[in-house]
């Protein structure tokens, strides 16, 4: 286990507070001295440990030195490298003069216990907390833990970067000389070396490292700039929060890798901004502050001076969930309160209830407790107030639970029957491989929503968003019904699906109120491959350049538009691109809702208009808007193959 | 024994559509390994590189239901291919045949190298993806699309420079050398201001193609300009007879490659013979090309790595070594397998 915490406060001194690990008092007096001598820095004070090591274990020793950056960042590489040769003696992991990094190993109460943190009443302006149980790197030193600091950086990350030999090999090539060979490490480096030595400003280096995907870079001096930067992007799963300052102000970053492979979720209230890895961890501290996440590849910008700079995702597409507290009074006297519970608690207080009887169990102050209602096969009515942890309602066979708040990730994996009512957001992975009975969600969904859901027999399942939902909605999707209405962005242009919609779809059906671009839908290759292989058609004199242009003129489009402006020569050809041995035909339609859509969905129609309380909503749109309606186009009777001849 | 296994010949046979019925699509050959260096002879030192795949914290992509980028910006992100795979090899290809070749690489986005200046009659827009060979008076010709020069020997750089000087910048520079990692090459070729080395096994050399591509990529990366490591405005691309699939490529590309010529595979793999018909050579490289584009993404999507050029190329990180000295690994920069 490692933990760690790390504070900027803007008004620090302003020399440079450089603070090492060592194993003894004479090795921490050898590393400053040592910084002393490899280059212009002025050593400004004796290095004072931190604490009292237990076990022998390395103490942090902190020092205050004078020297420009370059120099210090140089000595640092230095002395760092001569350590790390050395064995396990020492190492410098902080030097800034506005943060201050305290980290070590153990829960994090025990690291804020070992530095005597709240005894030292210290105030920062913004404040990171990190906890870990190592997967990919040893956790037994607290060099290990996070934050990773360089400079006036401090990070903190979940994930493993899959580009980290590529991220090493610039680092070394810039003259980073010692590292300690976790992944997280490098992303304060080079964000610190992109803001301090290239003098990009913030935004600038956080969307190098996001590295959103080629085809969405807005234009050709940004595709150079993250050329040159090419060994800076990250890859793999990563969520980051960062914090920074330049001595004017102080800024909070949170970003997120494309495929949105790990949780990052922001939010703000009168006072503070917040990110954290799970809304609930927001909620702690502020129960009614308004959360939302971050678009897949996209990142967050807030600075103490100027508040929310870019919010990660527009304003319009968020969505807030409404006074938990208001909702709280609606739990009847006998309510289960979940506040000093853990999850095991809590699922045998339920149990308790259910066992003397109850048809009803309402919770209240549930705050981040995970699997709640798994393993529990009773149709009784769950009520949640609050924000529930991840896998709620996993493997759900017949609880019908309600929850009155934002849901987390992952829920709803797997559930066979019973149903599920969210009156806030969900979040990512929500019905995962659902099996059977529904879900219905009020507010926004996140990425990868329905995946792999199935049908067998009488078992369909059904997942009803009354938001918006990020990429891959339905990916691998054999069967059930998706819908997603978008109730809040009628008469607005937002797009109310992310990218890759239905990508892999077998079986079942999906239904999304207006008109989905058609480049959303399946996975379709980059534009401009498309647009290059037209020019070679166009060559070959197999297109006109009327089409050609007609092609080009589209903001987006697919093989099915193609069709349409193509002649089917062209069309055969260029649909190499498109078509593989997986690749399964989809039927796009769109149009209002039919009779036979109605048997299948009027009676969940009828449910979320009730539980919600927006009937006529629901009835007008039902009625009147028209669907994007995805399926996969039914299998022709194979033909059968002629014998060659001869 | 050939380099050209009857797995290996098959294997891009299959993807080209010469055998089977499954044009451009990944053969699938078993579970577990069938290849070199445990089960098979190794005949290079790339037999003993293996891909370290991805695991339960960095999961693997699935690249058939979702993106994975195999596009390699080259002369500072002016050029895009969309895979690193450069069509070359065409001296022994007849006239007749020539156009269709580059024509099918331009469809696809890919680059086709010309070793000679053969009769090219096809329009300027298709020139930008030909790496045409020139002699140094040809250089003084306004040409559009790179220009390659081939330097075997470095003496010749210092007279190259001198012609080069009296250039306009705007060209883009490609010099071709033979295998080796002499750092006189290196500086030289970086002062001269080519944008693009191709390092040609074909022209000899004393090293290895690994070793040289390898050691040319950290040493580029030790030299700079304006104060900018050099290799990350530069394109590194691997030439040789011997880069026989997409995982040899794969494999250069964790090396340091951006990018690799090939020659005699897709003459095999397309099965060529001077008397087929043009659209059907066409049509082979297509598949040929679109099958190891697919092949690529899914060593990628299996690596966790959704980008190739960002954290592929030169991410040794990536790759282990089975059965290799340990002076090979440390000249590779990676690391035996286990650790």
């Amino acid at each position: 286990m490692g933990a760690g915490f790390a504070r900027v406060r803007l008004d620090s001194r302003p020399s440079w507070r450089v603070k090492a690990f060592a194993v003894s008092d004479t090795v921490a007096f050898q590393i400053f001295s040592m910084l002393e001598q490899k280059a212009r820095v002025e050593v400004l004070s004796q290095p004072k440990p931190e604490y009292t090591s237990p076990n022998g274990a390395l103490t942090s020793y902190t020092t205050y030195v004078e020297a420009s950056y370059e120099a210090l960042w140089q000595a640092v590489q230095e002395v760092n490298g001569e350590l790390w040769s050395d064995g396990f003696k020492g190492r410098i992991y902080s030097w800034g003069r506005f943060v201050d990094v305290y980290k070590g190993v153990g829960y994090p109460l025990d690291v804020y216990n070992l530095y005597q943190m709240g005894d030292r009443g210290l105030e920062g302006d913004l404040w990171i907390a990190h906890t870990r149980q190592p997967t990919n790197s040893p956790g037994r030193l607290p060099v290990w833990s996070h934050p990773f600091s360089s400079g006036d950086w401090a990070i903190v990350h979940n994930g493993d970067i899959s580009s980290f030999g590529s991220n090493m090999e610039l680092l070394w090539s810039l003259g980073y000389k010692s590292f300690v060979g976790t992944d997280s490490e490098v992303i304060a480096y080079l964000l610190d070396y992109l803001t301090s030595f290239q003098h990009l400003n913030v935004q600038e280096a956080v969307k190098i490292l996001c590295n959103r995907f080629n085809r969405e870079l807005p234009d050709t001096e940004t595709v150079r700039l993250f050329y040159r930067w090419r060994g800076a992007k990250l890859d793999g799963p990563f969520s980051v929060i960062a914090g920074f300052s330049d001595g004017d102000d102080v800024y909070m970053v949170a970003f997120a890798d494309r495929f949105k492979f790990r949780p990052i979720i922001v939010g703000e209230d009168e006072n503070y901004i917040y990110a954290a890895s799970e809304e609930a961890q927001i909620r702690t501290i502020s129960p009614e502050a308004n959360v939302w996440t971050i678009e897949p590849g996209d990142y967050f910008l807030a600075s103490l001076k100027r508040g929310v700079i870019y919010p990660g995702r527009t304003l319009h597409e968020r969505f807030y969930i409404l006074s938990t507290q208001l909702k709280r009074s609606a739990a009847t006297k006998e309510c289960i309160d979940a506040s000093h519970m853990n999850y095991r608690m809590l699922n045998q207080a339920i149990l308790e209830r259910i066992k003397a009887g109850a048809a009803q169990v309402d919770i209240i102050n549930v705050r981040g407790q995970r699997y709640i209602g798994v393993g529990l096969d009773c149709p009784v009515k769950l009520r949640i107030f609050g924000t529930p942890g991840n896998c709620l309602a996993n493997l759900n066979k017949s609880l019908d639970i309600e929850v009155f708040g934002n849901v987390q990730d992952d829920v709803g994996d797997v559930m066979t029957g019973g149903r599920l009512i969210v009156h806030g957001d969900a979040r990512d992975v929500l019905a995962q491989a659902l099996q059977g009975g529904a879900i219905y969600v009020k507010g926004n969904a996140g990425n990868r929503c329905g995946i792999q859901m199935r049908e067998y027999r009488d078992r369909r399942p059904l997942l009803m968003i009354g938001g918006r939902v990020d990429d891959y909605l339905g990916e691998y999707i054999a069967g059930g019904v998706i819908v997603v209405l978008g109730l809040n962005y009628l008469n607005t242009d937002v797009e109310i699906v992310g990218d890759c919609v239905a990508s892999g779809m077998v079986g079942g059906r999906i239904y999304i109120r207006g008109r989905v671009s058609p480049g959303k839908i399946g996975l379709n290759p980059p534009k401009g491959d498309v647009m290059q292989y037209l020019r070679g058609l166009l060559l070959e004199g197999l297109l006109s350049t009327k089409e050609y242009k007609a092609v080009g003129s589209l903001k987006d489009f697919s093989l099915i538009t193609l069709r349409d402006i193509l002649s089917p020569e062209a069309v055969k050809r260029v649909s190499k691109l498109y078509v593989n041995k997986y690749w399964k035909e989809l039927v796009v339609e769109y149009r209002r809702l039919n009779d036979d859509d109605m048997t299948i969905l009027k009676p969940h129609f009828e449910e979320f208009g009730k539980v919600f309380n927006i009937a006529k909503e629901v009835d007008r749109v039902v009625e009147e808007e028209y669907f994007t309606v995805i399926y996969p186009k039914p299998d022709t009777p194979t033909r059968v193959e002629e014998p060659e001849e001869g | 024994m050939s380099i050209w296994r009857r797995d290996i010949v098959s294997n891009l046979r299959l993807l080209a559509g010469v055998e089977g019925k499954t044009a451009g699509e990944p053969p699938i050959a078993s579970m577990g390994a069938t290849n070199p260096p445990l089960i098979e002879e190794p005949m290079f030192i790339l037999d003993h590189i293996v891909s370290d795949g991805a695991q339960v914290t960095r999961p693997s992509i699935d690249p058939y239901r979702e993106p994975i980028e195999t596009e390699v910006y080259l002369f500072g992100g002016k050029l895009r291919f969309t895979m690193p795979i450069i069509i070359g090899g065409l001296t022994g290809v007849y006239p007749q045949h020539i156009d269709a070749v580059i024509l099918a690489g331009f469809r696809l986005g890919v680059g086709v190298h010309l070793e000679k200046l053969l009769r090219l009659q096809l329009g300027t827009e298709v020139r930008g993806h030909v790496l045409l060979e020139v002699s140094e008076d040809g250089l003084q010709s306004p040409q559009n699309g790179p220009l390659v020069l081939r330097i075997e020997g470095v003496g010749e750089l210092a007279r190259v420079r001198r012609v080069l000087k009296s250039l306009a910048h705007s060209t883009q520079l490609v010099a071709r050398i033979p295998s080796t990692a002499n750092s006189l090459f290196y500086q030289e070729i970086v002062k001269s201001g080519f944008q693009t080395v191709i390092i040609d096994e074909d022209l000899g050399g004393v090293e290895p193609l690994e070793v040289s591509l390898s050691e040319a990529d950290h040493m580029l990366k030790r030299l700079t300009i304006n104060g900018f490591p050099a290799r990350y405005l530069m394109g590194l691309i691997a030439a040789s007879n011997r880069i026989r699939s997409s995982s040899d490529i794969f494999k250069l590309g964790g090396l340091g490659a951006d990018a690799c010529i090939i020659r005699e595979a897709w003459r095999i793999g397309v099965d060529y013979k001077p008397e087929m018909p043009a659209h059907l050579l066409s049509e082979r490289i297509e598949n040929l090309l679109i099958g190891m584009q697919r092949e690529i993404k899914l060593l990628m999507g299996a690596a966790g790595v959704s980008s190739y050029q960002s954290s592929i190329v030169g991410s040794r990180e990536l790759f282990r070594a089975i059965d290799l000295p340990y002076h090979v690994c440390e000249k590779l920069g990676v690391k035996p397998a286990g650790e």
